[in-house]
């Protein structure tokens, strides 16, 4: 199972994927990958879990990762 | 021919739907399905309008709640049991500069970073306080963790725009 954590005022809100190959998951997986691009074209950064943290990400979504979040875009003042 | 429900029944008819839409809108998506939950995008708004500490006029006293529980438990999921331990224990996470050797960010929930210096290190700031913001409402914890990323994987960004400050103020984008 994959997720993908959108911050936001309400704490969180959460997208999850299952492992298995079906249309679901695969509708989940492309949805997860356009608020992804979309975020980052916004200024948003993106982590994802390594060893039990999160490290900031560049490289393209991939649904084999445990866990994305989405990192609010920052500004001085 | 219609006939109404008994109540009991209705009330039954009445939970099992609420409970689809709640289970459909924690385990799938907010916002795929008609009736489920909203997901909300903040990049997608204008966020000016709103006051300092505030998520807006819309937020109750139960959403603030509600938030701020969330924000906790995924703040702790970002940053790993070790750091959130370290977190509460001393009240603030140091994480040293990757660019200049000898200075030290110092993070602490809902306020300003504070820079500090090794004996003989010249601050690329001219003040010790550091304010950066969210562009969007947060609770301050889970923008604890958003920051802590940053320092510690972006610092180049985190040099580029923020604002040094003279003094320790609390953060006005979070709550």
């Amino acid at each position: 199972m994959g997720r993908l954590i959108v911050a936001n005022r309400r704490g969180h809100q959460v997208l999850e994927w299952p492992d298995t190959d079906t249309e679901e998951a695969r509708q989940q997986i492309a949805l997860a990958e356009r608020i992804i691009q979309e975020a980052r074209a916004h200024g948003a950064l993106v982590s994802k879990k390594v060893d039990g943290q999160h490290v900031l990400d560049r490289a393209p979504f991939d649904p084999q990762v445990e866990e994305y979040q989405i990192v609010a875009p920052i500004a001085g003042g | 021919m219609w006939r109404p429900l008994p109540v009991a029944s209705r009330l039954a008819t009445a939970l099992a739907v609420v409970g689809t839409w709640w289970c459909r809108g924690r385990g799938r998506l907010a916002g795929v399905e008609p009736g489920a939950p909203t997901l909300e995008r903040p990049w997608r708004r204008t966020w000016a309008h709103v006051p300092k500490r505030s998520a807006g006029a819309d937020f109750t006293r139960a959403d603030y709640a509600a938030a701020r529980a969330r924000a906790r438990e995924v703040a702790r999921a970002t940053l790993g049991d070790a750091l959130w331990a370290q977190l509460q224990r001393q009240g603030y996470l140091d994480v040293p500069s990757t660019l200049q050797p000898g200075v030290i960010y110092r993070l602490r929930v809902g306020r300003r970073i504070e820079v500090r210096c090794a004996p003989g290190v010249r601050s690329p700031w001219p003040a010790p306080y550091l304010c950066i913001n969210p562009t969007y409402p947060l609770p301050e914890e889970e923008f604890f963790a958003h920051l802590y990323l940053y320092v510690r994987d972006r610092e180049d960004i985190v040099r580029r725009i923020a604002a040094p400050q003279p003094w320790d103020q609390a953060l006005g984008r979070t709550f």
